[in-house]
Formats: C-alpha cells, structure tokens, sequence
C-alpha cells in the first residue's frame, strides 16, 4: 500500500468530483433533506391510536445521508472507473484496489462527515454531542461504505448503481417510518435503525455508556457488509486467476 | 537487450487460443504482429495474467519480467476520466508514475496543446487517441505494447502516434505492435509478422530488393508483353470463376501465399501467382509497390510520407484504403509518376 499513490487518487477525484453533476445533485438533495427534516420532524399524524412519524432529527438525516448519499457516491464513483475504462489503465500504474478503495472511501467519508455537521448545526447540537454523534455515526457509514463498494462490484455503469440502490433505500426508509412510529415490531431491533434512533436519545441525554450499547447492532451490520465484500472480492481474484 | 517469449501459448478446454509462439524482439525494434481480434486478446492476454510470469515464459534482458506492471499496455478499451482536462490528465499520470516531465512538450508532440484546457469528454475521439499515446512517453518501461493503435485513426493522428514510436525508440526498449492490418505492420515494424492458427511466422520484408531482381530476370521484355493477349484476371468463388476486367481491380495482396483482389472494397481470391499478375497487369499500369502488393496506379491519390523509412499509397476509391510502398521503391514510384 502506497501512501503516495492514495493522496494522488484523492486529488485527482477532487478534481474531477466537482464537475460530477450526479454526485452535485445528491449533494445538493441531501442539504434539501436537512432542511425538510428540520421541519418535517415537528410533524406526524394519527392513525387509529398509532403516530406515524416519517423523520425523526438527526437520526432521519444520518438515515439519508448514509443510504442515499455515501451508498450512491461511493457506489458511482467506483463504477465510474470500469464505465470509463480507466481502471485497467490505474491497474498498469500498479494502483491496487485496496488503494481505489480507500481514496474512493476518503472522499465518500469525507462529503458524508461534512453533511453531518452541516446537520448537526442546524439541529442545534452542542459540540460534545457534535463529537459524540459523529463518532456514533460511523458503523452506519461503514455499512453502506462497503454496500455502495458492493454494489459497484456488481454493477457495470452508473445506472445499474441507481437500479440496484433504490430497493435498498426504500426497505430502509421503510424501516426508519416503523421505528419512528409507536408501533409495537419486535423485529425492528434487528435492523440498525432503532439502535441509532436510541443511539443518538441517549447521546442527547449525555448517557455515553448507555449511548454505546446501542453502536454494537451497526458495528455488527457494517462487518456483515465488510464481509460479504471480501467475499466478492475473493471470487473476483479467484476468477482473474 | 531483448524481449524473448518462449514456447508461450493459450488452451482453454480442449481449444488452442493461441499457439505456442517463440518470439524475440530486440531492442529499439518495432515487431508488428498482424493477427485477427481472437489472436491478438489471446496473445495480450499471455502479458496480463500473472500465471506467465510465473511460469518465466516472458524473459526481457535474459531476466523474467516480474509482471504486467513493468510493461506499457494501450488497447483501444481503455479510457481517460471525461471530466478533466488532457493537461491534469498528463499531469496526473506523471504523478502517479512519480516522474518528473515538461507537459507541454508532451502535449505538443500528441498535438493537443490548442485543447490542453479543454475537458477529454469535448474532445474528438481522434484527439482523445492522442491523448493515450501520450500515456507512453510517460511510462518509462522496456516493454511497449500497443493493440490496434492506429485503428480507425486519421491521418493527422496517425503521424503522431508515428512521432510517438519514433519517441520511444530514442530511449531503450521494446514495442509490439498487435494490429489487423497487415499494410500498418508493415508501415511501422522494423519487423512483421503473422499470428494466426498455425503460429507466428514472419512477414519477410528485407528481401525485397532480391525479390524485385528475381521478378525482373522474369518479366518479359516490352515487346513480347505486347504480344500477349491478355484481358482478363479471373478468381475463384464456390463454384464459378469471376473475370475481371484488369482496371476494374484496385490492389492485389500476397495473404498467407494466396493472391486476393481487392475490387470495390471487396476480396477475391485469385488462382493467378502474384509473379504471373505482375507480368500480366504491368501494362495495365500497375506496380509492385511491396513484396506482398501490386498497385493499380491509376487508382491511387495521395502518397503519404510517414517519416524518411515509411510511406504508403491512398487509394481513391470508397473506403480510401491505404497500401503500404517499400522505402526501396518511393524513388521508382516519383521517377515513373513523374511527381
């Protein structure tokens, strides 16, 4: 692993990511979301003796910034060196994929982490818990980190990263509108939503420890995530053999 | 210095990709191999899976080349990022190379300097060919190879990727040049040859000057051509014979020992020995512009100087198709043009 090599990987996807309108419109969804999350969260309404609550603060936007924003961007840019041709070109620089993954994955973190903060700020948060809920943050993003790479390895172009993401986000955001509502799915606590809905409570309460327990159920998802994509990778070596 | 493959070759199953091939390029030398699209992966692919690196099939120096990552590769499936511009294109490869170089002395040589700040996904596809040559003066490596490099190019941009090899001569190194053209093996490789079913054989170009004394002890003098009556040039289809009206015929080609004519953009193959044409056809006004080709003057539009050692004949028909011309017949051909 070149250090070298990962920095030039990174400037040069700085270069070429501002001109990216793909990547631009998912950014400039995600700062819309932050706002219509903001004020969407002081609604909900009734049905029968349930609430149902689409948005729940920041755990909605991480929600959404992590799905939509780190899976699509990490999952395009990816793609977008087999759908230019490019990669077989970096391969004969001896650029390694763990050395694309990573500059790939600095920039994805790095857009997903500035997003956040954005967030943060508009919520209101104060710095320890800016801190706090950052550092919380991350197995969710590691999770679709490693499902955007995913998807990228199975997709051919761009447009099969949005074919394939979309069901994926929907499922997600379906189960976001469960745990935001009072209705009673064991089932739930299965999926990371809930872990980060609590997560992010007791981080708002100044509760660490308890905040903490809540971080093991999307580490776990993340290194499901992790591993399913060593898998991959294992077949692709094996077939390139 | 040498580039040597020994007994290297391809089976999948139970099909020979590939042949074994026994090869050897020295240095400084272009080898220019003419081959179908099949051979030519198959023979690329021996460069870019590790298994023949291991196996020390591919020797450069009399040491085992460790792997693809000590060659230069240019196939025509590779790609620039769209969004940058030639100059951070350059600039980027430079980087990763970690090599120190004056960019616009490469962006001159490609001719792009009137759009090094234009974005690649604006250029012509021409301009973005040029763009991956220029990958090839930045890599500095031993071992160049380049698949179809001047495959649907124009002209313009053919004479760069001929200012490009003349480039990479100047520093030490071997290329190979894959292509299915066997006139653009001959134009730029020192030495060619032809891949196919059989193996590699190579095309034999230095015996052009016994070959025309041969063929000259042979021609009939003017008045026993005259006496000939000659008018038709036949070739054999499935089950009839084809006749030809002499200038209806384009070019006539050598193809591994058959004889094809080249008319209307079509091919025929001809029972008629290349010798015998020549003879035949002379007064007719065509001319042995190679060893392998026989040119129907009148057809022809455009002599094209590629550099002091290469040239070649355009013809003036639909698809203006190109015939190489022998650097020992370029003066023959101006003295009986009279241009």
């Amino acid at each position: 692993m070149d250090v070298r090599r990962i920095r030039i990987l990174i400037q040069r996807e700085f270069q070429d990511i501002i001109w990216n309108g793909q990547v631009m419109i998912v950014l400039f969804s995600a700062l819309l979301m932050v706002g219509t999350v903001y004020i969407l969260n002081q609604f909900g309404f009734n049905v029968d003796e349930y609430e149902i609550v689409f948005f729940n603060a920041i755990p909605s936007v991480l929600g959404f910034v992590s799905a939509f924003v780190v899976m699509y961007i990490q999952g395009n840019i990816l793609v977008e060196e087999r759908e230019h041709r490019t990669l077989k070109v970096l391969q004969l620089y001896k650029v390694s994929r763990a050395e694309l993954f990573l500059a790939k994955s600095a920039i994805t973190l790095f857009i997903a982490m500035g997003l956040l903060l954005v967030a943060m700020i508009v919520f209101r948060y104060e710095f320890l818990h800016v801190v706090g809920g950052l550092l919380f943050s991350l197995p969710m993003l590691f999770m679709f980190l490693f499902l955007g790479t995913l998807l990228a390895e199975y997709s051919k172009n761009t447009i099969e990263v949005s074919l394939y993401g979309w069901p994926i986000i929907i499922v997600y955001f379906m189960l976001e509108g469960i745990v935001n509502s009072n209705l009673n799915v064991n089932l739930i606590k299965v999926f990371p939503n809930f872990h980060v809905t609590q997560g992010f409570d007791y981080i708002l309460r100044g509760e660490w420890a308890t905040a903490s327990l809540y971080i093991i159920i999307p580490i776990l998802w993340a290194v499901l995530f992790y591993l399913l994509l060593k898998k991959k990778w294992n077949a692709s070596d094996q077939q390139n053999m | 210095m040498a580039l040597t493959l020994k007994g290297s070759g391809k089976i999948i199953g139970n099909k020979e990709l590939l042949p074994p091939i026994d090869l050897t390029v020295q240095d400084h030398d272009v080898a220019a191999i003419q081959a179908d699209i099949e051979h030519m992966d198959a023979f690329l692919s021996l460069f870019e899976q590790d298994k023949s690196y291991l196996a020390n099939e591919i020797m450069y120096d009399g040491n085992a080349v460790a792997g693809q990552k000590e060659l230069f590769i240019y196939s025509p499936d590779m790609g620039e990022y769209p969004r940058l511009t030639p100059e951070k294109m350059v600039r980027f490869w430079g980087q990763l190379y970690n090599v120190d170089f004056d960019t616009s002395k490469i962006l001159t040589l490609t001719e792009l300097t009137h759009v090094r700040t234009k974005k690649i996904k604006l250029l012509t596809y021409y301009e973005q060919k040029r763009l991956q040559f220029a990958r090839s003066l930045i890599q500095k490596t031993s071992i160049y190879i380049f698949k179809e490099p001047t495959y649907q190019l124009d002209l313009q941009s053919k004479k760069v990727f001929n200012h490009v090899l003349e480039e990479i001569k100047k520093m030490h190194g071997v290329v190979i040049l894959l292509t299915s053209s066997l006139e653009e093996g001959i134009r730029l490789g020192s030495k060619v040859y032809r891949l196919n079913d059989r193996g590699m054989q190579e095309v034999e170009l230095d015996e052009e000057i016994i070959e025309q004394e041969e063929v000259k002890d042979e021609i009939p003098n003017d008045e026993e051509l005259f006496q000939q009556r000659f008018e038709k040039i036949s070739a054999k289809t499935e089950d009839k014979f084809i006749l030809f009206d002499p200038l209806e015929i384009d070019y006539i080609e050598t193809r591994e020992r058959q004889t094809v004519l080249h008319v209307n953009n079509e091919e025929f193959y001809s029972t008629v020995t290349m010798k015998d044409l020549e003879t035949k056809l002379l007064p007719y006004g065509f001319y042995r512009c190679h060893r392998s080709y026989l040119v129907n003057l009148q057809r022809v539009r455009e002599v094209i100087v590629w550099s002091k050692n290469s040239y070649s004949l355009t013809l003036d028909n639909r698809n203006e198709q190109v015939v190489p011309l022998s650097k020992s017949k370029y003066g023959e051909l101006k003295a009986l043009l009279n241009w």
